[in-house]
């Protein structure tokens, strides 16, 4: 299959499938089966993308024919597919466990495709108005698809999430009609190369506001308000998908803009990428350790792991980029098994958990610890030596606290007899499944080359492209 | 020009930016709306060119104005009515539910019931070891 | 084995069986073995005493044959990352042991203790080797070896790894998990004490050994520690009145021994302390086996409770007298020479040393008799059941080990060369054999064994001062702040999460000030001369000044509107002024999407103000409204941002040519007339599926937030009287007659502005709209009762999404010939083929997709307003 093809079946797969579906009842099972199904074929076809980028690089593809910049570019490189692939995967694991509880909506299997549609254009883009496009369309279908379910606080967490991350849209647009009001190009290459001959301080200014619309889809302190209330009232694979998928918006996106479309301005912003991002840690870990409910000690547990992304964009060059994606996709995998297993109850749950908490602490063979060695390799890296430092050192308090926050909720939850638990376990296929993803989670810490190597290219892709 | 419509712009920003700093959700939702109109304006009043409007034929003297921004005001501008109409859905569910379209009843809601889970157990003494109350041997014996 | 396993950073899967490693690795297994013989016997009666199900044994053999498998790992490891990876398997197995009885609260808390503090500083420990790779470039420690040079660098890494390691080791001041570790069930305290997780923290000193004698100050350092667990662990071993206490502080202060041998260094100091953990093991576990044979036997766990038992248990008493024996390094016994050998490495290094080395082996002397007399000797104070033979016969074979091991000393001795030798990296040739003469070592022997009996004999003299450090410990030791630091986080979370902001109005802020301030920054950060422009103002733009300033004055009533429809108006007003300015701007094709989108959006703002009542909404408007200091500054400072940002942009115009002006030049060959339509169906047709997706979800959101049910799912007469058209007053006939009549000819005007969108203004949105207007006048003059019967509002999600497929379609359909997605045909330059008027290409059906989308939205939107609004009148006023 060329490239060009490749390029468009994981977006067009699940698109074209929740046009079709979105009339049927999403609540009968073949519907929600024929859903995963596609969201499958467009996990594969994010392999053979995959395999093809890495083997030859970049696949891009003008819509239309059309010369570059003209026409909307579609362009895959390593940094793309592989927030595609770990979304496309949560949202798969996410839609199939709720597909063995029972879905209750109608338009959920649409919903899900079209997040997974929107979530692989953006990753797939590049064109920075497009990107706001498909941006617009994962975050409308997961608007809905936070009130999922229809409780009262899943409502209210429907509307706030919907509210606040409009408005983070709005300065997101604002920005890149900025970008485009200097540059005169929507290309992202193109917008990468005359803003380098810019003044910085036209440019600076820019990035900064788009900075912060990604910071707030990240759920950053302090642009998290919004997040623990949208994390504990959603559904279970709904978090899961929130947490796992969408926030990887935030961290592909200050990647893309910041270290690959804008990194002069990311260099000059990069102290207070670091201060964000370590504040983040510090306040999420606090505020985790002493919360009630399990997905919500995970809420705040995410604060707390997107600063150790932020903190590796800091510090820059290869090296921090590379920690960044790392830490994303294990980031990702861990808020799935842990948001999925809060969800359930019975055998193989707690075992599941136990492994997404060991992971968000950096407990091998969970895979988090790949991701805390390449965080703490990006902190070494770091320079001047009191910086690096204090990052050390900032790590480690925070993993100290993920060890804290993790193990007092996991024993609370899982450990601990529980008197008033209803005896009666989940279907065990949900149960089976937060075992896989969980057994997937092992199986990286076991073998973290592919991790290791995927990220290492896919930051290579970064500051190639940045000179 | 320049600076006039950059303040139009965020004149139109801050006033949405206002209403959603209101109790009252309705407002919000206009708010919502007055920020996306802010945002088309600017993409509008960001085109690199201007003159007529860009169908042919072209205009023989003059340039035409910049057609992609009006392509891009077009999309943000659709989208931004769109999901307006999504979150005045939402309000309406939420008076359904609520019984109020007032932001800090609303909020009221949601702290009763995280207040109601903070009460629920108080965990965190019992994941920290009880005081070793192991008695010595000697006072043991004595007893 | 040496294998490449994360390529990508150098580490490798480098394990090798060396004489650390098959030190290590004998103990772990030849210990396990004992242990799970020991457990077979035990663990039902354990379950059977706890009221568990025999089915939770599984899971205890699991982790006991996990802790075994990564203590050999550990062992062999060579690879600083492979440590680690088998380091925290240690503690993973030994979290889930100790915490088995997971239904007690002590269990889970000793559990939570133990991984955290072996857990937190195992990361100390990766620090450490990620410092040393930074330097070096490898994680493999014989590379290493060769390559550190004394240093800074060397002594911080080396220090965080000996940080991990002394944790482990439960050496002080972190040794208080490891008599809280107690709460596992007996085998897995003599397997934990002996052989794994304890031995993991010295073995990996040894293992870094290497490494570390290269730095004075970490030999010190080690040196320290060690002497203070022998201090701690010794005088607190002599208070502890439960069994499994007093041998977990007997594990900390042999362990001080252990790790004081490393720190004296040398020959007898490296292979010593290899010696030492050979000796320990086998005594040790034999001790704890002992305990827990004592315990199932008696029911006891309490020194207090326990005497006399040699009687009843003869062969338990013989057999842990031996190993106790080993333990104080008695003369015949394997133990002898540990001694022995610690006494040489502190020969070495001057009196205070020897000193110290007498007084602590005294020290063991002690509380090892107190711990066998008490049990075996004196009054009978319980009474022991008979217990399977398979409790008593690993005590009995490890008891004799340490015996038979004090005549044939050789292959102890060579393991523990072998390990020494890997150690120091060079030969550490020890001599287990008994000479004729009177060596230092033997008076210092004799010295301690002299000491330790009197330590006996004077118990009731020092007895309170030992109780006095303990309860100082209690008061002020480690081990309280451990729980003060996790009750006071505790706390201090709580304290945090009541300044949280949880509502709306807070969260909105949270983002808008931050951002403010981010903008601030980076304007602040930069040097601002020349970036931003005022910009003339020309006579000739009056107009679109004058309608930029009517759209400024109503966005700023909006904010001080009270009522409602009063707010819908000056909403809409201030759209279809911005509709104007677009105008102005030589932009007709926005304006005339902006009127209808304006007027859409007024329509459902009024619906909904519609659905909610009048007493609800009067309510909000009655209220002051809140202009508070904080909303004012929130807003004017989000203004400046937005200010800041939209002035610096419009000021720098780029300075090369734009991508705007190739779409003018190329909109022919896109067959378009209007270069913006041309634009939205051809160039940028990604954008518009996008965009037409949005709405659809909008669509599907409304539908199931507005009721969930679809509109022909509800039965035709399911709606209660008096709404429908028939009955509403005959001034409505004349609307409805209207409305009838413009029913079709908004859909053909529809069609033309569909159709002549490549033309002249106008495209698939536009049509969309303007034909749903039709449909909505309807629902104007008749109400949904009448309307809902219209086919578009039956299937208007049928519509909009067949519209979404076709679009979908027409953007997919190149794919198969080969060509890009989205590429249009006829392709540019060729005349497109005509029926009358109309044109035969793609993008009029990519166009006619968005036009049935649209149509679609709008018709199923407003349909599900009205019909909210019907079931609300069903309702009545309040709320369901």
């Amino acid at each position: 299959m060329t490239g060009a093809v490749l390029l468009v079946l994981p977006i067009g797969i699940p698109w074209l499938l929740a046009a079709v579906l979105a009339l049927a009842d999403g609540r009968r099972r073949w519907v929600g089966l024929l859903a995963a199904a596609g969201l499958g074929a467009s996990l594969v076809s994010l392999g053979f993308l995959a395999s093809a980028v890495l083997r030859e690089g970049a696949v891009e593809v003008v819509s239309g024919g059309w010369p570059i910049g003209v026409g909307i570019s579609l362009r895959a490189d390593a940094l793309g597919v592989t927030f595609a692939a770990v979304s496309v995967g949560v949202i798969l694991v996410s839609t199939l466990y709720e597909i063995s509880l029972g879905v209750r909506w109608r338009v959920f299997p649409a919903l899900v495709l079209l997040v997974a549609a929107g979530l692989n254009g953006l990753f797939l883009t590049g064109d920075a108005f497009n990107f706001y496009v498909f941006f617009e369309v994962s975050m409308t279908a997961s608007f809905v698809l936070a009130g999922y379910r229809e409780e009262d606080y899943q409502v209210r967490a429907a509307f706030l999430f919907a509210v606040i991350n409009l408005l983070g849209s709005v300065v997101f647009l604002i920005g890149i009609a900025a970008l485009y009001s200097i540059t005169g190009s929507l290309d992202m290459e193109t917008i990468s190369r005359r803003a380098e001959g810019l003044e910085p301080s036209s440019v600076i200014v820019i990035a900064a506001v788009i900075f912060a619309a990604f910071c707030l889809k990240l759920g950053l302190f302090p642009f998290h308000f919004w997040l623990p209330a949208v994390y504990v009232g959603s559904h279970a694979p709904v978090a899961a998908i929130l947490s796992g998928s969408l926030a990887n918006i935030g961290s592909y996106g200050i990647l893309r803009f910041g270290a690959g479309v804008l990194p002069r301005e990311l260099e000059l912003g990069s102290v207070a990428v670091m201060a964000l991002g370590a504040a983040s840690i510090v306040y999420g870990g606090l505020q985790a350790i002493s919360r009630r409910d399990t997905s919500e000690v995970m809420a705040y547990s995410a604060i707390g792991q997107v600063g150790y992304i932020l903190l590796a964009v800091g510090v820059g060059a290869p090296v921090g980029y590379a920690a960044a994606i790392l830490y994303s996709v294990v980031n990702s995998l861990n808020k799935g098994v842990v948001f999925l297993a809060a969800g359930l109850r019975g055998p193989l749950v707690g075992g599941a958990f136990a492994v997404g908490a060991f992971s968000i602490a950096g407990v091998p063979p969970a895979a988090g610890f790949v991701g805390k060695i390449a965080v703490f390799k990006a902190a070494i890296a770091a320079n001047p030596t009191f910086a690096s430092l204090a990052l050390v050192a900032l790590i480690f308090a925070g993993s100290a606290l993920s060890f804290l926050y993790s193990f007092q909720v996991y024993q609370r939850r899982f450990v601990k007899p529980d008197p008033r638990a209803p005896d009666k376990p989940s279907p065990r296929a949900a149960r089976l499944l937060v075992a896989a993803l969980a057994a997937l989670v092992v199986l990286l810490g076991l073998w973290p080359e592919p991790l290791v190597y995927l990220s290492e290219a896919a930051a290579a892709v970064l500051t190639g492209g940045s000179g | 020009m320049t600076l006039f419509s950059a303040l139009v712009v965020s004149v139109v920003f801050a006033s949405g930016t206002f209403l959603l700093l209101q109790r009252d959700l309705l407002r919000t939702v206009v708010g919502i709306v007055l920020i996306s109109n802010s945002a088309t304006l600017f993409i509008v009043s960001a085109g690199l060119t201007r003159g007529a409007a860009p169908i042919y034929p072209l205009p023989e003297d003059g340039g035409v104005s910049d057609p992609l921004v009006q392509g891009m005001a077009l999309t943000a501008l659709i989208i931004g009515f769109a999901v307006a109409a999504l979150l005045l859905a939402m309000v309406y569910r939420l008076y359904a539910t609520h019984g109020t379209v007032d932001a800090e009843e609303i909020s009221d809601a949601e702290m009763r019931e995280a207040e109601a889970l903070e009460r629920a157990d108080d965990p965190e003494k019992e994941e920290v070891p009880t005081e070793e109350q192991e008695p010595e041997e000697e006072e043991a014996r004595a007893r | 084995m040496d294998v490449a396993w994360v390529p990508s950073w150098e580490v490798r899967l480098a394990l090798s069986l060396d004489g650390l490693a098959a030190l290590y690795a004998l103990l772990a297994t030849g210990i396990g073995f004992a242990v799970l013989v020991y457990s077979s016997r035990y663990l039902p009666l354990h379950l059977e005493h706890e009221g568990r199900p025999g089915s939770d044994a599984p899971r205890f053999y699991f982790f006991v044959l996990l802790f075994m498998g990564s203590m050999v790992g550990l062992a062999m490891a060579q690879d600083l990352i492979l440590v680690f990876v088998f380091w925290d398997l240690t503690s993973i197995a030994s979290y889930y042991l100790i915490g088995y009885d997971g239904h007690k609260g002590e269990s889970r808390a000793s559990a939570l203790m133990a991984l955290l503090v072996t857990g937190i500083t195992a990361v100390l420990l990766l620090v450490g080797a990620l410092l040393l790779y930074a330097e070096h470039g490898t994680f493999s420690v014989p590379e290493l070896a060769r390559m550190v040079e004394p240093g800074p660098l060397l002594t911080a890494a080396g220090f965080l790894i000996v940080v991990a390691g002394l944790a482990k080791s439960a050496q002080a001041p972190l040794h208080f998990w490891l008599p809280r570790a107690m709460a596992a069930p007996t085998p897995v305290s003599a397997y934990l004490h002996s052989a794994a997780m304890v031995a993991a923290g010295v073995l990996l000193i040894g293992r870094v050994y290497p490494l570390l004698q290269k730095s004075e100050p970490l030999l010190d350092a080690l040196l320290v520690f060690g002497i203070a667990s022998m201090a701690v662990g010794g005088v607190l071993a002599l208070t502890r009145d439960a069994l499994k206490q007093l041998l977990a502080y007997s594990t900390i202060a042999q362990y001080g021994f252990v790790v004081t041998m490393y720190g004296l260094g040398g020959p007898y100091g490296a292979g010593g302390a290899a010696y030492y953990v050979i000796v320990h093991a086998i005594a040790k576990s034999a001790l704890f086996l002992t305990a827990g044979a004592v315990t199932e036997a008696t029911g006891q766990d309490r020194l207090s409770k326990l005497g006399g038992l040699r009687g009843s248990m003869p062969l338990l008493a013989v057999s842990s007298g031996l190993a106790a024996a080993t333990l104080t390094s008695l003369p015949l016994t394997l133990g002898f020479f540990a001694d022995e050998f610690f006494f040489a490495a502190a020969l070495e290094r001057g009196p205070v040393l020897v000193g110290l080395a007498v007084a602590s082996a005294a020290t063991t002397l002690a509380y090892t008799w107190r711990f066998w007399s008490g049990l075996f000797l004196g009054e009978v104070r319980a009474v022991a059941r008979r217990i399977p033979r398979l409790l008593i016969a690993p005590v009995v074979a490890l008891g004799a080990t340490g015996l038979i091991g004090g005549f044939f000393t050789g292959p102890f001795e060579g393991l523990a060369e072998a390990a020494g030798e890997v150690s120091l990296a060079a030969p550490t040739p020890l001599d287990a054999t008994y000479h004729p003469e009177i060596l230092p070592e033997y008076v210092m022997a004799a010295g301690a064994y002299a000491l330790g009996t009197v330590f006996i004999l004077t118990r009731p003299v020092w007895t309170r001062a030992a109780l006095g450090v303990s309860k100082l410990g209690k008061i002020a030791g480690p081990e309280r702040v451990y729980g003060l630091v996790v009750h006071r986080l505790n706390l201090f979370s709580d304290f945090v999460h009541r300044l949280e902001i949880r509502n709306l109005r807070g969260r909105v802020a949270a983002v808008l000030l931050p951002t403010a301030v981010l903008v601030g920054a980076s304007v602040l950060a930069t040097p601002t001369s020349g970036a931003y422009h005022v910009g003339p103002l020309r006579v000739e733009e009056a107009p679109l000044i004058l309608v930029m300033l009517a759209v400024a004055v109503a966005a700023i009533t909006t904010t001080f509107t009270r009522r409602h429809v009063t707010l819908a108006l000056v909403l809409s007003s201030a759209g279809f002024a911005l509709a104007v300015a677009y105008a102005f701007y030589g932009a007709p094709s926005v304006t005339l999407v902006a009127v209808l989108v304006e007027t859409l959006l007024t329509v459902l703002l009024v619906a909904t103000l519609k659905l909610i009542p009048y007493e609800v909404l009067h309510r909000q408007a009655e209220l002051p409204l809140a202009r508070t200091r904080r909303d004012v500054f929130v807003s004017v400072a989000a203004g400046a941002f937005a200010f800041v940002v939209v002035w610096g942009a419009l000021s720098q115009p780029p300075a090369g040519q734009t991508v705007a002006e190739d779409h003018v030049r190329l909109a022919p060959q896109a067959q378009a007339k209007n270069v913006v339509t041309a634009i939205l169906a051809d160039f940028r047709g990604l954008d518009t599926l996008g965009e037409i997706t949005v709405i659809a979800l909008v669509l599907l959101g409304v539908g199931t937030l507005l009721g969930g049910v679809r509109p022909e799912a509800l039965p035709a007469d399911s709606g209660p009287p008096g709404t429908s058209g028939s009955t509403r007053p005959a001034a409505r006939a004349v609307t409805q007659e209207v409305a009838r009549l413009l029913y079709l000819p908004t859909l053909v005007v529809a069609a033309a502005i569909l159709v002549k969108g490549f033309v002249q203004t106008g495209d698939g949105f536009s049509a969309g709209v303007v034909g749903a207007l039709g449909v909505l006048l309807r629902y104007l003059a008749f109400g949904h009762e009448e309307a809902k019967r219209l086919p578009p509002v039956r299937h208007a999600t049928a519509i909009a999404f067949s519209g979404l497929l076709v679009a979908l379609g027409v953007a997919a359909f190149p794919l198969f010939a080969g060509e890009a997605v989205l590429t249009h045909s006829p392709p540019p330059g060729t005349e497109p083929v005509h029926l009358g008027t109309l044109e035969l290409m793609t993008a009029v059906l990519f166009d006619f997709g968005v036009f049935l989308l649209v149509f679609g939205f709008a018709v199923g939107a407003s349909s599900f307003f009205a019909r909210a609004s019907e079931a609300s009148g069903a309702w009545g006023d309040g709320p369901r």
